[in-house]
């Protein structure tokens, strides 16, 4: 699981780049359905996430997450594995 | 069902995509800003010679390989525009360590290195078998309908210097290695391998010249847009595209001088920082906007165009590389420093038989703030300080040329300068670069920039969507294509041919 701190910046991040609510952020939340996000969203969330925590993230495994979780998910991966 | 296309810019990609487009029935326009079409592809003319701008060699051109498939694919292939480049002596490498000659095929290459590091021989094949393999891998290189594109994926995330540090070789040889980053344009570690494979592959395999310049390639693609009814407008600076009221697509097109273009379809050939900035910040999404403000550019260059009273021993057919401190750690506009300096330096007079001068030409990089000093509103041809500066960046390179050919300085009989300036009034770069966005692997692979945009009715094209050079912008132009009329077909017709 990805510590609390990680996600709250993951947010403000995503709330600040793609304006969106900040309340709309969970885990849960489906990335085309309930935040209006694309295929071509993916890339540039990948690249405003990489740079907020200084990580690098899989391309092809960013375009197939389907909720803001399934993010989570992945850079809980990343940061465990570097940890 | 037919469309209607715009396209901004005539570079080869954005002409690319035109042809391929206009081949399913499809009505395009192009607009070019200059007066010639081409972009990088165009020539100039200055002391009564034929100077290129930017396409100095073409790789992968032999019969059966990725450039003369496409070409012939266009329609615009003819075996006498071209020359080939000295087989034992391609590319020639000045660095820190001494002088490495690329020459043509795998075979030889690997002998030659193998000979200088006896030791490393397993090493070398090793680097030289990965950089066919991941070549071969790549889809829209060796055109495959279907392919296995895991060894593709494998090395478009690993670096050229990680691979390099896997195989545990001396720093001489590492060196060597990364020397043609010189030609990227692209540091080492931010390099992925599976670009510089390409790159490699199309050099080893073959490398050509144009016996006629550029100019010849970009005519002869105009005439098949025209020869299938569609029409490239000259002196057309696009400065602004409307977005339609609900924001999804782009409406119409507008012209400096007051034209407007309406269509079903749009594709930007120019430097998408460029085009996003006509399209307003304020109909571009946040995220996307804030991203390409954060693209780094790749260095911005200078260049000498030289009348030699004497051939100096320099062989037409080879080109000449210079890192004379050692290949730069960095690349970009940002951080390229003067004491990084490289350049290369090229014939555009390929032709031994029909010189009758000895012209050369000289591009170097240069760092980004060198011109700030000067805005091309009001530059002036003879501002001393300007000219001046020109002349004092080129101190140290024609110093090192006269290392490399005894009697240099002295034989130069003409000469002319440009500057980055010079690039943005010709074919504009945000910072007069020659390659556009830094392509890091930031910006290459599935994290570049288009074809498609946020805009569903706007594709991109050209060397920033993918990579720089005349096969990458052209297969940057096919890949455009592919989104708008199926990209399946097209590779099964070149795989076949
Ligand atoms: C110095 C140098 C050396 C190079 N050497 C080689 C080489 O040896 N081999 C090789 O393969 N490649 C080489 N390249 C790279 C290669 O030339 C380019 O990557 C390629 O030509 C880019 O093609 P493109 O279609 O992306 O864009 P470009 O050729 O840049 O074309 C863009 C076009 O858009 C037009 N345009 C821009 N803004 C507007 C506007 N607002 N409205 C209308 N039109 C506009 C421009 O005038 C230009 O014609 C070199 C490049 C340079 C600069």
């Amino acid at each position: 699981m990805v510590q609390e701190e990680l996600i709250s910046k993951i947010n403000v991040t995503l709330s600040e780049e793609f304006e969106l609510p900040i309340e709309k952020l969970t885990s849960e939340a489906h990335l085309v359905d309930d935040l209006g996000l694309d295929s071509l969203d993916a890339v540039d969330m990948l690249v405003h996430i990489e740079d907020e925590l200084g990580m690098k993230l899989d391309v092809e495994k960013v375009q197939h997450a389907r909720t803001l979780g399934d993010i989570y998910k992945l850079i809980g991966e990343v940061s465990s594995d570097s940890n | 069902m037919s469309k209607t296309i715009t396209i901004i810019g005539s570079g080869i990609s954005s002409l690319t995509t035109a042809i391929l487009t206009l081949k399913e029935g499809h009505k395009v326009t192009i607009l070019e800003q200059h007066s010639v079409p081409g972009g990088f592809l165009h020539c100039f003319k200055r002391f009564g010679v034929r100077f290129e701008t930017g396409a100095h060699y073409i790789g992968a051109l032999d019969e059966g390989l990725p450039f003369h498939k496409l070409l012939n694919y266009l329609g615009v292939y003819h075996e006498d525009d071209y020359i080939a480049l000295d087989p034992e002596n391609t590319d020639e490498y000045n660095i820190e360590n001494g002088i490495y000659s690329y020459c043509k095929g795998y075979e030889k290459n690997i002998s030659k290195i193998t000979e200088m590091f006896p030791e490393f021989g397993d090493e070398i094949s090793t680097y030289f078998g990965e950089i066919k393999n991941s070549a071969v891998s790549f889809p829209t290189y060796y055109f495959k309908e279907e392919s296995d594109q895991s060894v593709m994926l494998k090395y478009l995330k690993m670096s050229l210097h990680d691979f390099l540090i896997s195989l545990k070789i001396p720093k001489e040889l590492y060196d060597l290695l990364i020397a043609p980053c010189i030609l990227h344009g692209v540091s080492p570690k931010d390099l992925s391998f599976g670009i510089h494979s390409i790159l490699i592959d199309s050099i080893l395999v073959s490398a050509h010249g144009f016996r006629h310049g550029g100019q010849l390639l970009a005519k002869r693609l105009v005439d098949r847009i025209e020869e299938l009814g569609g029409e490239v407008l000259l002196r057309k600076e696009v400065v602004d595209l409307e977005v339609t009221d609900d924001g999804k697509d782009i409406k119409a097109i507008n012209c400096k001088d007051g034209s407007r273009y309406e269509s079903d379809l749009f594709i930007s050939g120019i430097h998408p920082k460029h085009v996003f900035d006509m399209v307003g910040k304020e109909n571009l999404k946040k995220s996307f906007s804030s991203r390409l403000g954060k693209m780094k550019e790749s260095s911005a260059f200078i260049g000498a165009y030289i009348i030699l009273k004497d051939s100096l021993g320099i062989n037409p057919l080879r080109n000449y590389y210079f890192a004379p401190k050692g290949v730069p750690p960095y690349f970009h506009a940002e951080e390229i420093r003067r004491e990084d300096q490289f350049f290369f330096m090229t014939s555009p007079q390929r032709d031994i038989q029909r010189r009758d001068k000895f012209p050369i030409t000289i591009h170097a990089s240069c760092a980004g703030e060198t011109f700030s000093g000067w805005d091309l509103e009001t530059l002036k041809r003879n501002d001393k300080e300007y000219n001046a500066l020109k002349e004092e960046l080129f101190v140290p390179i024609f110093d090192q040329l006269d290392k490399r050919f005894p009697g240099f300085k002295d034989n130069i009989e003409k000469v002319c300068y440009s500057s980055p300036l010079t690039n943005i009034r010709y074919n504009p770069t945000p910072n007069g670069s020659a390659y556009g966005i830094y392509h890091s692997f930031e910006n290459t692979g599935a994290r570049a920039i288009g074809p498609r945009s946020h805009f569903h009715n706007m594709y991109l094209t050209g060397q920033n969507t993918l990579f720089p050079g005349l096969l990458g912008a052209s297969v940057s132009g096919l890949r455009t294509a592919g989104h708008i009329v199926g990209i399946k077909r097209i590779l099964r017709e070149l795989e076949q041919l």
